[in-house]
């Protein structure tokens, strides 16, 4: 068992708050991605975890016991950086063994956990060659390799992907994701790239300017954002500010029909383009003007204006209308996630149609309620 | 039409100076300017009577050569002494600019410009005002005229150049290696030795050769701390040179060389892993 929990850390940079008591808990086995844009403090976390960096404040638990103080050397979890960082004065067998001969274990057993391990990554017999003589897809599987020699408890990735093009990505991905299934190790790996982490991760951490901002399984930050920001993050969303009384939502002057829901009072509406149509009839629909049309993998993309501003919508390829012409939007009302605004304190609204993990329970509880 | 013939032009030229034979002439020229001194104090080495005007030796002779071996004259002992005297400050230097370097490449501290400049100054001042004021005081130290004595002094001269070159490949390879060793659990002593030694190779090899040959053919202050009992062979050629016994300077000349080269490249190919391409060249 490894469980891994951060509490309250804080880190400081010449005087700067990088981390903001920083809490989390990764329980054993889950596969974490930890998610922001550059310089939000990601890879300083993973290094205060790995004990490179020390934090000014809080307590890292590992299973229970506080390693906060402990130095990198001796504590098992093992990081892998993002520019790979083999030795190149090492063959690759040697690089493998590195973890392994530093903890002084015998040359023999050295010599089959690397054949092991290599054929584990998918290279085998390639422990005589040098970094220098391998592509850049094969060096991040030697590091990764090398990582899990050391058989830690805890394995830790910095943007394992980035530094690659984009088919091995997709090969590296699976990789990472069959090796984690079978060694059942608990990961934690950080990414720029929402979509990595959505398609790797049971969990995802979101971090801004040093914080944790929403920390919930790819399903529910998708369908319940905690803020623009995570919203924006993950998809392409439209937002419509409005009132929320007796089942009908009030943006505008316009009406929309939403009588799934029982909560009243200023409220967001966080649409997902996906779930925007473009339809004939006009009825419930928003009107506008097609501005720019895109293609993104399968969909087309539209930028409506409409009398309630600028609406970007997500639909199927084969709707051939051109820029300029007048469409009509109609939006899934059951999909869309309502924010409270205002004070903040009140927290998430509700809306019934989505399926809950069992910790929203009670929440979906209310939901259904609302509906029958 | 005049542009057109202008841009051949510029084309032709560059032609010719990309050209194959064209490069070849320009290497042969400057190795020819190089070597003219060097071929120079061959002939004169082995010459016995080689009057004005001549355009090769009259005679030739070995004289300068056995002057060379003659027990009589202790050349072979001022060699090993001069050897000796530069591979100790060489190695001393190397242990004390490494973790100078490390200091320097790596760390942020207060006064670290001042520190920067202080470490470079020996090669600024000149010798001879750093040289007075240190004899002074190794006289008062029992230090003048001795081995340790002349070691140190050389050591003052040798080490900014050794401190500079591992900052810089210190700085070249920053802290992740170090980190990447930690995080795969190597203590601090196998961090060093498996990690940052064998990256350090390169500097090894430049600031070595380097101190080394500074020390080398070191004059002056070998002259006044050591006050003429530490005799090297800078001190020996320095007088033959100048009474103009051009045969037997010529041969201490060209041992010296000797000397010097074979340091070189018997320190190049120990310290060089052929199985490792050289990432990044430094000075």
């Amino acid at each position: 068992m490894a469980q891994v929990k951060l509490q309250n850390i804080d880190k400081y940079y010449s005087g700067e708050r990088i981390i903001k008591s920083l809490s989390f808990v990764i329980n054993h086995g889950e596969f974490v991605a930890l998610v922001g844009p550059s310089g939000c403090g990601k890879t300083t976390t993973l290094k205060v975890l790995a004990g490179l960096i020390k934090p000014e404040h809080g307590e890292i638990l590992l299973d229970g016991v506080d390693i906060t103080s402990i130095p990198a050397e001796k504590r098992d979890i093992v990081m892998v950086f993002q520019d790979h960082l083999l030795f190149p004065h090492l063959s690759v067998g040697e690089n493998i063994a590195f973890g392994l001969k530093m903890l002084g274990i015998p040359r023999k057993v050295r010599e089959d956990k690397v054949r092991v391990l290599l054929e584990m990554v998918q290279l085998p017999g390639i422990e005589k060659r040098y970094p220098a003589q391998l592509s850049g897809g094969q060096q991040q599987r030697v590091a990764l390799a090398r990582a899990l020699a050391l058989e830690p408890k805890v394995l830790l990735l910095d943007e394992p992907l980035s530094n690659l093009d984009p088919g091995l990505r997709d090969g590296m991905r699976e990789l990472i994701s069959r090796l984690h299934k079978e060694l059942n190790m608990t990961t934690l790996f950080v990414t720029h790239d929402q979509d990595e982490a959505m398609l790797l991760a049971d969990k995802i951490a979101v971090m801004l300017g040093g914080e944790l901002v929403q920390y919930d399984t790819p399903f529910n930050l998708y369908n319940k954002p905690i803020s623009r920001e995570v919203a924006n993050m993950f998809g392409i969303c439209n937002y419509m500010q409005g009132f929320l009384y007796n089942g009908v939502f009030h943006v505008q002057g316009k009406k929309y029909f939403v009588p799934h829901l029982t909560i009243q009072g200023n409220v967001e509406a966080y649409i997902r383009a996906e779930h925007i149509d473009l339809v004939s009839s006009q009825r419930g629909c928003l009107l506008g003007v097609v501005r720019e049309r895109k293609f993104i993998c399968g969909h087309s993309m539209f930028k409506v204006d409409t009398e309630s501003g600028d609406v970007t919508a997500l639909v199927k390829n084969h709707l051939d209308v051109s820029p300029g012409s007048r469409v009509n939007l109609k939006i899934d009302w059951e999909r869309v996630w309502f924010q409270s605004r205002g004070d903040g304190s009140e927290g998430l609204c509700d809306n019934s149609h989505i399926e809950r993990s069992s910790k929203y329970k009670h929440h979906a509880g209310d939901g259904q309620a609302a509906c029958g | 039409m005049y542009n057109n013939k202008s841009k051949s032009n510029e084309r032709s030229n560059r032609v010719i100076l990309n050209s194959l034979p064209f490069k070849k002439i320009i290497v042969l020229l400057f190795f020819s300017m190089l070597m003219f001194p060097f071929i120079v104090l061959i002939l004169w080495a082995f010459s016995k009577h080689w009057p004005a005007g001549a355009i090769l030796p009259v005679e030739w002779g070995l004289r300068g050569w056995h002057y060379m071996l003659n027990p009589q004259n202790k050349m072979l002992g001022v060699i090993g002494v001069s050897f000796g005297l530069s591979l100790s400050v060489t190695l001393l230097a190397i242990i004390i600019s490494i973790p100078a370097g490390k200091a320097l490449g790596l760390h942020d501290f207060p006064l670290k410009n001042l520190v920067e400049i202080l470490v470079l100054a020996p090669i600024i001042i000149p010798p001879i005002t750093v040289g007075m004021g240190i004899h002074i005081a190794f006289i008062k130290y029992g230090l003048a005229d001795t081995f340790l004595g002349v070691m140190l002094i050389h050591l003052v001269v040798v080490l900014p150049y050794g401190i500079r070159i591992f900052a810089s490949v210190y700085k070249a390879m920053g802290r992740k290696w170090d980190e990447q060793s930690r995080a795969l659990k190597a203590k601090g002593w196998q961090r060093f030795l498996y990690v940052s030694l064998p990256m350090l190779r390169p500097g090894l090899i430049a600031s070595g050769i380097l101190m080394f040959n500074v020390s080398f053919s070191q004059y002056f202050l070998t002259f006044l701390i050591g006050g003429g009992k530490i005799v090297t062979l800078p001190l020996v050629l320095f007088p033959y040179v100048n009474s103009g016994d051009r045969v037997v300077g010529s041969v201490i000349s060209l041992v010296f060389i000797m000397v010097a080269l074979v340091f070189m490249i018997v320190v190049e190919k120990a310290i060089t892993d052929g199985r490792q391409q050289p990432q990044y060249y430094y000075l």
